[in-house]
C-alpha cells in the first residue's frame, strides 16, 4: 500500500499555442502516516502535481498510484470518487470555497455528498469541529462573519468530515500570522499522530517544514530534484534558504559549539547545550 | 475549457486584425443575419462563419460545447413552436398533436440564428485581447463624445467586464475543483447533485466578484483614477491593407446575402 507517482507529465492548454509542460516526468513516492513537505519556487508545478493525487487532473503520461486506485490519462470518471473521498484536498486560500449560512451546514456538505446520513453527517461534523479546534459556539455561526484564519479551519473541518487517509494541503499557512502557522503545524501533527492520516502540504516556510515534517520534496521548473527526509535533506542541501534553526547551529558550531542533527528547533538546541554543561 | 469570451492565443489572420475591423464586420454580419430571412442565405452566411471559425482556429476548441447548451433551448423551442404555430402543410401528427412545417422551419431558423451569433461573438471575443477591443471600442465611439455621451465611462465599463471575464473564469474553474475535491460531480451527477454544486460554485463566485469589485475601485481611487481627465494611451490602433481588404470580403458577402434575399 503506498503512494507513488511514475513517469508523471502534466501539460496546459494542449491543444492551443500557450500549451505549457507544468509536470516533466515526475518520479516520486510518498511514505504513509508521515508529514511530508513540496516546496519549490512559485509556478514550479507544486500545485499541478497536488491536484492529481486526487484526481482533479489527470496525468498527460505516467501514472499516479495510491494504494489499489491507478490514474493515467484513460482513468474512467466513475473511478474517481472514491478516490476523491480517500484523498482529500485543501485548496489555497481554502476559505473561499465557503458558501452555506453556517459553520455547521458547510461542513456537513461533504459527507452530505457522499451520502452519509443526517446522523452521520452530524457526528463527523462535530469530530471534524473539535479536530480543527472549533468549540459548539461556532455551529451556527456564519461563514462569512468569521476572521480568515477561523475560516480557513472550516474549509479544512470540510475535508476533514470526509474522513480522508490521505489529507494534502496547498499553502495552508499563507496569509496566517505566526501563531496561526504554529496552530495549524500542530493541527496537522495531531492528526499524523492521533489519526494515523498521511499529510502532505505544499509551503515556502522552510523554518516549519525542519520543525515539524518527516520528508521533503524539491520541485524546480516541473521536476522533482530532491527528495529526502528532513534532518538530511538540509544537512546536504546548501542550494535553499536555510532554516532558522540550522543557520543558528551553524554560527554556534563556528564558535565551537557542536549540536546534533536531531535538535529541530531553538528550544531542543538549547537543551543539547544545557545537558553538555552538565555531563 | 474555452469560455465565451476567452481569448485564444493563435496567431491567425483573424487574430492580427485591428478591434476596430473586427467590431465594424461583426455589426455588418450581425444586420445581415438579421435582415434576412431565406433558408439559401442562412446557408450560405452559415457557410461563412463556420469558414471564419476554422480559420480562427477556434472550431477544434470546444466552441462544440457553447453549441452544445443551445440544444436544450433549441427543444424547447421546438416544443412551443410546434404547440403555437398551425400555418404550412402539416407534416405528420403525434396523438392529436399535428405538427406543421412552418412550425419546424421557423424553430430551424432561429436555431440557426442564434447559433450564428453565438459563433460570430466568439469569435470576436477570441481572436481579441479585451484590452484591444475594448480600446476598438473606445476609438469607434469617439464621435458620440461632440453629443454628451460619456464615451470614456462606458469604456471603461466595458474594458473592466471583458478583463474580468477570464478572471471570473478561472476563479470559477478553481472554486469548482475545490468542490468537486468534497464530492460534487459537475459533469456526470445526479440533477440534484449539480444543482447543489451550482449554488455551492455561484455563491463563493459572487463573494469573490463583490471583493474584487471593491478592491479594484478602491486601488483606482488612491492612485487619482478620474474619467474626466483626457487620457495618453499606451497601445496606439492602426489599420493596415489587411484590414481593408478583409472589410471589402465582409461588405461582399453581405451585398451577396441581400442579392440572394430580395433580388433572386
Ligand atoms: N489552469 C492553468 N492553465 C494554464 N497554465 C497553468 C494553469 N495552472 C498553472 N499553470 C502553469 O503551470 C505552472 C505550474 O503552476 P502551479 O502548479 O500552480 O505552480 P506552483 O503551485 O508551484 O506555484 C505555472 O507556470 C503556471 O503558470
Ligand atoms: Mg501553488
Amino acid at each position: 500500500m503506498s503512494i507513488s507517482i511514475n513517469h508523471v507529465s502534466y501539460v496546459y492548454d494542449s491543444e492551443t499555442e500557450l500549451k505549457w509542460k507544468a509536470l516533466d516526468d515526475i518520479n516520486v513516492a510518498i511514505t504513509k502516516f508521515k508529514m511530508t513537505a513540496i516546496i519549490g519556487k512559485t509556478g514550479c508545478g507544486k500545485t499541478t502535481l497536488m491536484q492529481h493525487l486526487n484526481a482533479l487532473l489527470k496525468p498527460t503520461s505516467g501514472e499516479v498510484i495510491i494504494d489499489d486506485f491507478v490514474l493515467t490519462k484513460t482513468s474512467k470518471h466513475h473511478t474517481l470518487k472514491p478516490l476523491r473521498k480517500k484523498v482529500g484536498l485543501v485548496f489555497q486560500f481554502s476559505e473561499s470555497q465557503l458558501f452555506e449560512e453556517t459553520v455547521f451546514k458547510d461542513i456537513a456538505f461533504g459527507p452530505k455528498n457522499y451520502g452519509a446520513t443526517d446522523e452521520e453527517t452530524a457526528i463527523k461534523v462535530h469530530q471534524a469541529m473539535q479536530l480543527v479546534g472549533l468549540d459548539e459556539s461556532y455551529i451556527h455561526r456564519s461563514c462569512f462573519q468569521l476572521s480568515g484564519g477561523e475560516k480557513r479551519r472550516v474549509a479544512i473541518a470540510g475535508i476533514l468530515a470526509l474522513d480522508p487517509e490521505i489529507l494534502i494541503l496547498d499553502e495552508p499557512t499563507a496569509g496566517l500570522d505566526p501563531q496561526g502557522s504554529i496552530e495549524m503545524m500542530q493541527l496537522l501533527l495531531n492528526l499524523k499522530n492521533h489519526h494515523n492520516k498521511t499529510i502532505i502540504v505544499v509551503t515556502h516556510d522552510n523554518d516549519l517544514v525542519y520543525t515539524y515534517f518527516d520528508d521533503v520534496i524539491l520541485m524546480d521548473q516541473g521536476k522533482v530534484i530532491a527528495q529526502n527526509n528532513v534532518l538530511d535533506f538540509f544537512e546536504d542541501n546548501q542550494a535553499v534558504v536555510l532554516p532558522q534553526v540550522i543557520q543558528f547551529k551553524q554560527l554556534l558550531l563556528k564558535k565551537g559549539v557542536h549540536i546534533s542533527k536531531y535538535a529541530r528547533t531553538i528550544k531542543e538546541v538549547l537543551e543539547e547545550i544545557k545537558n553538555d554543561r552538565i555531563r | 475549457m474555452t469560455v465565451l469570451g476567452k481569448y485564444t492565443h493563435y496567431n491567425t489572420l483573424l487574430h492580427r486584425l485591428d478591434p476596430r475591423t473586427k467590431l465594424l464586420s461583426l455589426i455588418i454580419m450581425v444586420v445581415a443575419i438579421l435582415a434576412t430571412t431565406k433558408l439559401s442565405v442562412y446557408l450560405f452566411l452559415i457557410v461563412i462563419v463556420f469558414i471564419a471559425l476554422i480559420t480562427a482556429k477556434i472550431f477544434r476548441n470546444s466552441i462544440i460545447n457553447i453549441y452544445k447548451s443551445l440544444v436544450f433551448m433549441g427543444l424547447m423551442l421546438l416544443v412551443f413552436n410546434v404547440v403555437l404555430i398551425k400555418t404550412g402543410t402539416v407534416l405528420f401528427v403525434i396523438g392529436n398533436i399535428s405538427v406543421h412545417q412552418n412550425a419546424i422551419m421557423q424553430t430551424v431558423f432561429v436555431w440557426m440564428r442564434l447559433i450564428m451569433l453565438l459563433s460570430l461573438s466568439t469569435l470576436l471575443t477570441a481572436t481579441t485581447k479585451p484590452l484591444d477591443l475594448s480600446l476598438g471600442l473606445e476609438k469607434s465611439m469617439e464621435p458620440l463624445k461632440k453629443w454628451h455621451v460619456p464615451v470614456n465611462e462606458i469604456a471603461l465599463i466595458i474594458s473592466i467586464s471583458l478583463r474580468f471575464i477570464p478572471v471570473f473564469a478561472t476563479e470559477a474553474q478553481k472554486i469548482m475543483k475545490a468542490q468537486t475535491a468534497r464530492g460534487i460531480d459537475f459533469e456526470k451527477g445526479k440533477l440534484n447533485e449539480k444543482m447543489r454544486g451550482i449554488v455551492a460554485l455561484l455563491v463563493p463566485l459572487f463573494v469573490s466578484a463583490f471583493q474584487k469589485a471593491t478592491d479594484l475601485a478602491n486601488a483606482m481611487e488612491v492612485r487619482g483614477y478620474s474619467t474626466t481627465k483626457p487620457r495618453t494611451k499606451y497601445r496606439v490602433l492602426k489599420m493596415n491593407k489587411n484590414d481593408f481588404a478583409f472589410l471589402m470580403l465582409v461588405l461582399l458577402i453581405f451585398i451577396t446575402a441581400l442579392v440572394l434575399q430580395y433580388a433572386l
